[in-house]
């Protein structure tokens, strides 16, 4: 008895010393998300609404181009979890997918990555962060994001201030022209071989830069590779010629 | 207590090793100082001062003021102004003079032609102008609809981040569609932005006429680039920059505040004391971010426009386009051959002493 108790106190304090640690790094280590890193915690098991939601809490800096969705999807990225990415690369709102993480609260009312950006989605501005697991509420006097709110805060809130990219340590420093490249008829037929669903691919089409060519030859081809009428018209919408 | 005591040391050892990670790592975290763009401008050197003038009917350029290009030529374009502020589009080349490092060059290098322009849209998406995107958005798509078929037009959106939301394109339709894609950010990446849209966008000098309407308060903390690198940059790329501020908008808005704070009692003054003193601030970043813009627009050749509302941006896009469309293109072969890189103050004069015209300070040279 004389043992176990210096024995626990002392594991105690080791595995605490090391959680904080562990913690300290992690807040440390936050620059931008990537490609790479959401491959990695595909691959460490981590479930898809886990990674959507680290996805909603980071700031992106995902390539999005057709290959690397490809890529992605070969690395066994779900398409949930790349149209998370898309949707937080494009400053929208996560989109509540089918099945069963659509029901989760988080998606319903806690997820909205434009709070970050000082826009909460009740139309009120939340000037410097988001917050959770409360019910918070500031609006602005001026709506000139001034920081002259009147707020009534109820409950715990967990503010998460928003640095800018230099101080974080992120993506500050040097800048570079973030290009998204226009879709064309061959990434149309390389989403649909690396078999993205129709709604996935249309989505695409509606929230992207487009070049396609829809001669009569072209439609033929596009429709022997498996590029259904649905994912036509959109690409005819995006083109203008549905009018 | 031995096991106590080694625990002790060991949370010690952790702690102090995460604070000397966390010293390593601040140079990183400290925010990139901006030197302050004023005397940088300064350093490139004002633009040319303009006379007043006189209005003249409209008149196309004849057939006859077109002549062939050389190599060697440098190309500035150039807005006349009569002495009321009007554009003036009747001008040949013998009305103007152009002079480099002082020296004037010969008229018969000089050429005058109509060319498509290709234009970047930029658009800051931070909080300043994030709930007025609406407004940019009629602005813009007024100001396509006014361009000539042969133009260009480009997206780019800046906040934290620099995107090109749509690459060159004549489709008015596909930037409409660009336009929808425009959310709202936090911060302002200005310097940053217009650097690289000299750069990725524009790159090497060609013939075309080349600009830059930007929407902006040009309030920048988080820059990597300076102005003055943004500005040289843009006088390399031989671009023209109009810029849109809503400086004037945010001062009124502050200045509105700024009065309620102060036509309250005393007490009330002293409690709101830092808020009015953030105001005051705020006002005053202001002022230095207009006269900045003002000489970066200046010096391109392009002009600073400072709407009173964003209810006024459909009015100010349509100005920038009309302007664009009464823009000279002026060519000519400078005497000085030598390709050393060096910057070449150029200044134009008018016959009619009374014309305003209004150019980009001077270009660089190419360099073998």
């Amino acid at each position: 008895m004389k043992s176990f108790f210096p024995t626990t106190v002392l594991t105690f304090c080791l595995l605490l010393g090391a959680a904080s640690a562990y913690a300290q790094n992690t807040q440390q280590d936050q620059g931008p998300m990537t490609n790479a890193e959401v491959v990695k915690l595909v691959k460490a098991g981590f479930k898809e609404k886990t990674i959507v939601l680290i996805i909603a809490s980071r700031v992106p800096n995902f390539d999005l181009t057709s290959d690397r969705m490809i890529q992605l999807k070969r690395n066994g990225v779900s398409e949930n979890i790349i149209v998370a990415m898309l949707a937080r690369q494009e400053g929208n709102d996560i989109p509540a997918s089918d099945g069963e993480w659509s029901d989760d609260p988080f998606f319903n009312s806690k997820l909205d990555p434009k709070a970050e950006g000082g826009k909460a989605s009740d139309g009120s501005t939340n000037i410097f962060g988001s917050n959770t697991g409360s019910k918070a509420r500031s609006s602005s006097r001026t709506g000139n994001g001034s920081a002259s709110g009147d707020s009534q805060l109820t409950g715990s809130a967990t503010v998460r201030i928003l640095k800018p990219p230099t101080e974080a340590g992120g993506a500050g420093g040097s800048a570079k022209l973030e290009k998204t490249k226009s879709l064309t008829n061959e990434s149309i037929v390389e989403l649909v071989e690396a078999g993205f669903s129709e709604g996935t691919i249309i989505r695409r089409i509606e929230q992207s830069p487009v070049e396609f060519d829809l001669a009569a030859n072209k439609l033929e081809e596009l429709k022997k590779r498996r590029v259904t009428d649905k994912m036509i018209a959109a690409m005819r919408a995006a083109m203008g010629e549905d009018k | 207590m031995i096991a106590l005591l080694v625990c002790a040391a060991l949370l010690f050892s952790v702690a102090s090793a995460q604070r000397r990670g966390q010293q390593r790592t601040k140079p990183q975290a400290k925010p990139t100082a901006t030197p302050k763009p004023k005397t940088e401008l300064e350093t490139m050197g004002a633009p040319p001062p303009v006379p007043t003038l006189k209005k003249q009917p409209e008149q196309e350029v004849s057939p006859g003021d077109v002549v062939s290009v050389d190599t060697t030529e440098v190309m500035f374009p150039v807005t006349v102004r009569d002495p009321d502020g009007r554009l003036v589009n009747n001008l040949t080349r013998n009305d103007f003079r152009v002079f480099e490092d002082n020296a004037p060059q010969p008229l018969s290098d000089l050429a005058l032609r109509q060319v498509p322009v290709d234009v970047v849209l930029m658009v800051d998406a931070s909080s300043s102008v994030a709930s007025n995107l609406d407004d940019f958005r009629r602005a813009a798509q007024g100001f396509v609809a006014r361009l000539q078929e042969d133009d260009r037009v480009s997206l780019i959106k800046f906040d934290d981040r620099v995107q090109l939301l749509q690459d060159w394109t004549k489709s008015r339709f596909q930037f409409q569609r660009a336009l929808n894609r425009i959310e709202p950010g936090v911060f302002t990446r200005f310097n940053d932005a217009l650097l690289l849209a000299s750069k990725d966008q524009f790159g090497p000098v060609t013939k075309s006429r080349r600009a830059i309407i930007v929407l902006s308060d040009g309030i920048d903390k988080i820059s990597a680039a300076t102005l003055s690198t943004a500005l040289q940059a843009l006088i390399r790329s031989q671009v023209t920059v109009y810029i849109v501020s809503n400086t004037q908008i945010s001062r009124a808005a502050k200045l509105a505040e700024l009065d309620t704070l102060l036509g309250r009692s005393d007490a009330s003054v002293r409690f709101n004391q830092i808020q009015i003193d953030n105001l005051r601030a705020g006002m005053k970043a202001l002022e230095e971010s207009e006269q900045n813009l003002d000489q970066l627009a200046q010096a391109t050749g392009g002009r600073l426009y400072v709407p009173k509302s964003f209810d006024a941006l459909e009015s100010t896009y349509a100005e920038v386009a009309d302007e664009l469309r009464h823009q000279y293109a002026l060519y000519f072969t400078p005497l000085n051959k030598a390709r050393d890189g060096s910057f070449r103050r150029v200044r134009i004069e008018m016959t009619n002493s009374s014309f305003r015209p209004q150019t980009r300070v001077g270009y660089f040279a190419p360099k073998s």
